[in-house]
């Protein structure tokens, strides 16, 4: 079923809208959950208040790409119960290791005279996403937006998990001084 | 206060588009890796040439679809050329121009390349409509969502493979790249691809003739999943699926679903190839400069297998993980592996030079390079026509304990 539709059978308070999107995107929300949490019933309950959210928020939002919109919502779930459930650097997953790698990117992790503020920072990584090539972009998102594994990305993406680490490895250095340069850490 | 949990948050707000660019060329809403190809356009061009050399040779002396098929994928992994004896090959029919009528699963090929068994094999016969791929799953008949899958069953365990060769709506056949697939568990339960217990059964559609209806699937199954000494039995059937959802009032549905088996193409047993590996470890390991940090690292050896060689090394400064150190040692060790060949007793060689992929936080640093021809595709060697390895400017023989002085 076309997204429109989806979102139509949201509009009219259909029930099939929650069936027709767990249909449609449930094994995606999933992944994207699961990969975070690495737990299958966090990741479900993920995905259920991903459902909940949705059906909250339209109408009045009439998200044109549902696949982006739902994973949004999804992944902001699931990091919060990362958040509550685990302390940090605990349990598995790829959270843990990404949260790992991302700490290269920041040079003083407690630094009070470096208060951030979030907006400025998303608008950073946003331009600086955008500055990427496609490969690193790509690599970039999928490995700290999804979370997937690097295996996984290498395997999508066709290139060897030696190139896709080593792409990451460097994209990171670039982030870090790039938020450097912004003053940003 | 920036710590690495606000960063990942920031990046959840990155732009829609290059989300949604990801999504689709990663080919993330099917839930599978797409196949390699976006760095691969000049090994397609030879493979495609290699096996329209094949199959013009084949149609030329009357070979079976099967023996055409065993001879293309030999070529493919340049089987011939590096004398793999880890392949092998078993009997199949002979030439047969008509084609079958009885549902058929016909075992061509398997080798073991330490990690993972490949098996490929032939199912016949699958019609036109049966062997397409495409993004879209489903197409809707009279009112009905129909789909098909194919379901692969391995040693008898009661997980299934599941894969999703279909229409996609537009009567256009799609790519014939890797299909679609979920593992099921016996409850019904989806088992999420990130997991190895989701990744020890890929199965990935080779290709299809429909002259004698007969497609072709490779089949890898994870070593450590499997009992080396036991024979493995692939089984394969292809079922039809149909859902519809019927409106009786508002917000009143009634989904009915219906799944049916169109044929079951049977099994095959084999047993795994033994595998090729050598190791190599110097004596005396070679030692290389880091100029930029007047320092100096060592090559202590590598592990080769038919696909894969692994280089060990090490520096004076590996337990610096400061981007500056590690930075210039990547450089370094990328440098000092650059130029360095795998080769044959026939006079052959093959780059095995590799990039180090991260820091480690070990003495030793791995650095994996994947087998390739000329750095554009995957091939298979045969380990045990290696006679030497060259690395760092100097040629050292095998077997696997060299001393570097030498």
């Amino acid at each position: 079923m076309e997204d429109s539709a989806i979102v139509d059978l949201y509009w009219q308070r259909s029930d099939r809208a929650i069936s027709e999107t767990d249909r449609k995107y449930g094994r995606y929300c999933h992944t994207i959950a699961y990969n975070i949490c690495a737990d299958n019933e966090d990741a479900e309950e993920c995905v259920n208040d991903t459902w909940f959210s949705a059906w909250n928020s339209m109408p009045d939002k009439r998200p044109s790409i549902l696949s982006t919109f739902l994973g949004y919502i999804t992944r902001n779930f699931a990091i919060d119960r990362f958040k509550l459930k685990n302390a940090r650097k605990r349990g598995g997953g790829e959270m843990p290791l990404a949260l790992d790698e991302l700490e290269e990117c920041i040079s003083s992790p407690v630094d009070p005279a470096h208060e951030v503020e979030q907006k400025e920072l998303e608008s950073a990584v946003d331009a600086f996403v955008r500055g990427l090539s496609d490969t690193e972009r790509r690599m970039f998102i999928a490995r700290y937006w999804f979370l997937i594994p690097v295996a996984e990305i290498s395997e999508r993406m066709g290139c060897s998990q030696s190139k896709t680490k080593t792409t990451l490895y460097r994209t990171r250095n670039k982030l870090r001084t790039y938020l450097q340069e912004e003053g940003l850490c | 206060m920036l710590d690495s949990i606000t960063l990942l948050c920031a990046v959840g707000e990155i732009g829609e588009e290059s989300v949604l660019d990801t999504i689709r060329v990663l080919h993330l809403l099917n839930d599978q890796p797409h196949q390699r190809h976006t760095s691969r356009k000049i090994w397609r061009i030879v493979l495609i040439a290699a096996i329209i050399a094949v199959l013009l040779t084949a149609c030329a002396v009357g070979y079976s679809i099967h023996q055409r098929r065993q001879q293309e994928l030999r070529a493919a992994h340049e089987v011939e050329a590096k004398h793999v004896d880890a392949w092998v090959d078993y009997e199949v029919p002979g030439f047969a121009a008509a084609v079958p009528t009885e549902p058929t699963l016909t075992l061509l090929s398997t080798y073991n390349d330490g990690v993972f068994c490949w098996a490929f094999v032939n199912v016949s016969p699958v019609e036109d409509e049966e062997a397409v791929t495409s993004v879209d799953q489903e197409v809707l008949e009279n009112g009905w969502v129909h789909w098909l899958s194919y379901h692969f069953m391995l040693g008898g365990d009661e997980s299934l493979y599941s894969a999703y060769p279909v229409w996609n709506g537009k009567g256009e056949y799609g790519p014939e790249d890797l299909i679609s697939n979920e593992l099921v568990n016996s409850d019904g339960r989806l088992i999420p691809r990130v997991t190895r217990e989701a990744q020890h059964r890929e199965v990935k559609k080779q290709c299809y003739d429909p002259a004698s209806k007969t497609m072709t699937f490779k089949c890898a199954i994870l070593l450590e999943w499997v009992d080396p000494d036991k024979p493995i039995t692939l089984e394969l059937s292809l079922w039809d699926h149909w859902q519809r959802s019927e409106k009786h009032a508002v917000n009143d549905y009634d989904i009915q679903t219906q799944d049916e088996l169109r044929r079951s193409f049977g099994m095959v047993t084999f047993n795994i190839p033994a595998p090729q590996f050598c190791t190599i470890r110097f004596n005396n390991p070679p030692v290389f400069a880091n100029d930029e940090r007047g320092k100096t690292g060592s090559i202590l050896g590598a592990d080769i297998s038919a696909t894969q060689i692994v280089w060990h090394l090490t520096h004076e400064e590996w337990e610096d993980e400061s981007f500056e150190v590690s930075l210039s040692w990547i450089n370094c060790i990328d440098s000092v592996l650059q130029g360095a060949t795998l080769n044959f007793a026939d006079g052959t060689s093959l780059p095995c030079g590799g990039s180090v992929a991260a820091p480690t936080v070990n003495s030793e640093i791995e650095v994996v390079s994947y087998h390739t021809m000329d750095g554009v595709g995957p091939t298979v060697i045969d380990v045990h026509e290696l006679a030497s390895v060259t690395v760092a400017g100097k040629t050292y023989p095998l077997p696997s304990i060299i001393d570097s002085q030498n």
